[in-house]
């Protein structure tokens, strides 16, 4: 019976116990899927191309890694830190981003469809053609952000700060913008259709060649306003 | 003349012999033969004796030449130059025979007649004669007298019951009327030349032209007194008029008649207007309630919607118009008018959207005298007659106002349709989610999963709806992205159509690899 019980708790908390602040090193292209890495130190590491799929990184430390086209789907990375970090065309499909810290990343091109990225910092971060498709980014604080050419189709962005991000083309088709904060946004080209936009605060950002809610193109000198 | 004395006849017969039994033939016989009792035995003619007693005078007589004559009571009057001839005649059975005629004209002596006597100026005569036969029997004077007239008569006429200067009406009739100072008025004729004609011998009566056409008309009359002088022709020239007058209603206002019906706004007052072609109107009588009154002026209409005026002319010469009634209606009520949109529309709360193909009809009702004309003004252009439906080309906001006439003058408030139009298609726009990895064959190339977002917005009326088609499958409405999960060519077809019917296509090719 005690054997047993034993077994039980070892199976549990085994993985736990097993990477408690594990130190990565480099590695290109190794396979980290469903490794449970709480808490574990790569930063300044060299890991593109690995696979972190489905794997345990909450509150790992990323910070300038380079990351680029690591495979995170799926990944838990509640609380990591991807500072300076290059996430350039990796893949961040359902990941979980909460609270993380993606201060000046770069996620150029990278795959976060449907990721989780509540609350997370995105301070100047790079997401120059990402795929935010059904992201969520409530309250995210994506200000000076890079945005442009971005997905963000049917992105939550409820409360996300997004002063002064440039949105260049983006598509936010059906997107919930919310309570979101849009100050001195670069909106130029970007693809509004059907957003949802109630108590959004924008009335400094660009809207110049916007793709308007209801479709239409929005003029010259659209600030704060979709002129015709 | 004298007699011859018996005294002086006695003297110179040895035997006197009187002879005073009846006139006739008497015998002288000798007394020889003579037997008391037995009468007269024997005759011979050298003792018979005839003897004629004629105590008779002659008869003369007047005789004129042939010609027109007449007796009158007292005298024989000629209508012609005359040569009176005197004639004895003995009329006992002892005819001694007449000795002469004495004749004693223009009061001169006695004269033996001995040639007929020629008169040829016009005047009155008188001779008287006698006749004494041959043994002195002498004719008891006699007096002739006579005219010769070669004056016609003068006929005169007269326009009996209502005329007006020429006109005379059915009911006038002229009387003529002849003299003749000498012989006499023999017969009148008359000749009546116009619309009907006649002619005859006037008689006691008055002519009447109770059966005569209406019009224009021409009397000739002349009269003949009875020595055959003619008067001449006399023309007289009327005008018949048989008809009455027209009466016409009318409005000093704005009214409008339809059949028997004449609607009359408020305020119009009525006004009846006698025309006779010839005697000009006497009077015009109307009714409107109870009783005929003469019309003196323009008249106010009834309070009640509908009444009824019945009124009727008299010419000055009698003639009567028909009585007429009229169906007076006091049209007060308002027209009202409605636009009616045909073809494309769109209504957004209070704005309206159409396209050119938007057909703009007003449509008045009026439950008086009917609606007369519509107007309407299409922003700040002039008003126009509505006739036939419309459609507006110009792109935008347009504001139609428009109002209603009845055909008494009633008008309807301007009324007010906001039409926007809108001929411009939807606009199409479509984006990929994806940027273009390549091109291959002048066709771009998009990566697998590659979402194409498409947007459709009509800037006036509103999209309608957003249609695709890829490839050849059936069109479908646009609601989400499309995502190209496979590889290959397509083409894809987007079809918007906003709410008034413009339609916007757009067709473009790619590969997916």
């Amino acid at each position: 019976m005690k054997a047993s019980l034993f077994f039980f708790f070892l199976c549990l908390f085994g993985p736990f116990l097993q990477a408690q602040e594990a130190q990565l090193q480099d590695c290109v292209a190794c396979d980290f899927s469903g490794r449970h890495l709480p808490r574990a130190n790569g930063a300044g590491l060299d890991l593109h191309k690995s696979m972190f799929f489905k794997a345990t990184l909450v509150g790992a430390n990323f910070i300038e890694a380079n990351l680029a086209q690591a495979d995170f789907t799926l990944a838990s990375l509640r609380g990591a830190n991807f500072n300076q970090a290059n996430l350039e065309q990796a893949d961040l499909t359902q990941a979980s981003l909460v609270k993380a810290r993606l201060i000046q990343a770069n996620l150029d091109q990278a795959q976060l469809a449907q990721a989780n990225l509540d609350e997370a910092i995105l301070l100047r971060a790079s997401l120059q053609g990402a795929k935010l498709e059904g992201a969520s980014l409530q309250g995210a604080d994506l200000r000076d952000a890079d945005l442009s050419g971005a997905l963000l189709f049917r992105a939550d962005l409820r409360w996300a700060d997004l002063r002064g991000a440039n949105l260049q083309g983006a598509i936010l088709d059906q997107a919930d913008l919310t309570g979101s904060r849009l100050g001195k946004a670069q909106l130029q080209g970007a693809w509004l259709s059907r957003v949802t936009w109630k108590d959004v605060e924008w009335e400094t950002a660009n809207l110049s060649g916007a793709r308007w809610m209801d479709g239409r193109l929005c003029g010259k000198e659209s600030i704060g306003v979709c002129k015709p | 003349m004298e007699l011859p004395n018996q005294e002086s006849l006695d003297k110179k017969q040895s035997i006197p012999l009187l002879l005073d039994s009846v006139e006739g033939r008497h015998s002288l016989i000798h007394p020889e033969h003579y037997q008391k009792g037995k009468g007269f035995t024997q005759q011979k003619k050298a003792n018979l004796f005839y003897l004629h007693l004629d105590a008779t005078p002659p008869r003369s007589e007047v005789s004129a030449s042939k010609g027109n004559k007449v007796r009158l009571k007292n005298r024989m009057v000629y209508g012609n130059p005359v040569s009176l001839s005197l004639m004895g005649k003995e009329v006992s059975k002892v005819r001694s025979g007449v000795a002469g005629v004495y004749v004693s004209a223009e009061t001169k002596r006695y004269q033996l007649y001995t040639s007929p006597f020629y008169y040829e100026s016009e005047g009155d005569y008188e001779f008287y004669y006698y006749g004494v036969d041959q043994v002195g029997n002498v004719e008891k004077p006699k007096h002739f007298r006579f005219s010769l007239d070669f004056t016609p008569p003068t006929s005169q006429l007269t326009v009996l019951g209502p005329k007006q200067e020429d006109t005379f009406s059915r009911r006038t009739k002229i009387k003529l009327q002849a003299s003749d100072a000498v012989a006499g008025v023999a017969q009148i004729h008359y000749r009546l030349q116009g619309p009907t004609k006649q002619k005859g011998i006037y008689r006691k009566q008055p002519l009447s032209f109770a059966k005569l056409k209406n019009g224009p008309y021409q009397l000739s009359y002349w009269a003949l007194d009875r020595v055959g002088n003619r008067e001449p022709t006399q023309e007289f020239s009327f005008y018949l008029d048989r008809l009455g007058p027209q009466v016409q209603v009318s409005a000093e206002g704005p009214s409008w008649r339809y059949k028997n019906k004449l609607f009359l706004n408020p305020q119009s007052r009525l006004l009846l207007t006698g025309v006779d072609q010839r005697s000009g109107v006497e009077r015009i009588m109307y009714r409107l309630g109870r009783h005929f009154v003469p019309y003196q002026g323009p008249l106010t209409l009834p309070q009640q919607r509908r009444s009824q005026i019945a009124y009727y002319a008299l010419d000055q010469v009698g003639n009567r118009s028909s009585l007429k009634k009229l169906t007076l209606v006091r049209d007060d009520s308002i027209p009202y008018t409605s636009h009616v949109l045909y073809g494309p529309i769109h209504r957004e709360g209070l704005k309206i959207y159409g396209s050119r193909k938007t057909t703009i009809k007003l449509e008045g009702e009026d439950s008086g005298s009917g609606i007369a004309s519509i107007f309407y003004q299409v922003d700040e252009g002039a008003e126009e007659k509505f006739q036939r439906s419309f459609n507006l080309e110009t792109e935008g906001e347009h504001v139609i106002r428009y109002r209603a006439v009845d055909r008494v003058d009633n008008a309807e408030a301007t009324k007010r349709l906001r039409l926007t139009i809108d001929n411009q298609p939807p606009e199409i726009a479509y984006q990929f989610g994806s940027p273009q990895v390549s091109s291959e064959l002048d066709k771009p190339v998009y990566p697998l999963n590659t979402l194409l977002f498409v947007v459709a917005v009509d800037h006036a009326a509103g999209l309608n709806q957003l249609r695709y088609r890829i490839n050849n499958q059936a069109p479908h409405p646009f609601s989400e992205p499309l995502r190209f999960r496979r590889r290959g060519s397509y083409q894809v077809t987007l079809a918007a159509e906003d709410r008034v019917g413009n339609i916007k296509m757009v067709q473009f090719k790619f590969l997916i690899r």
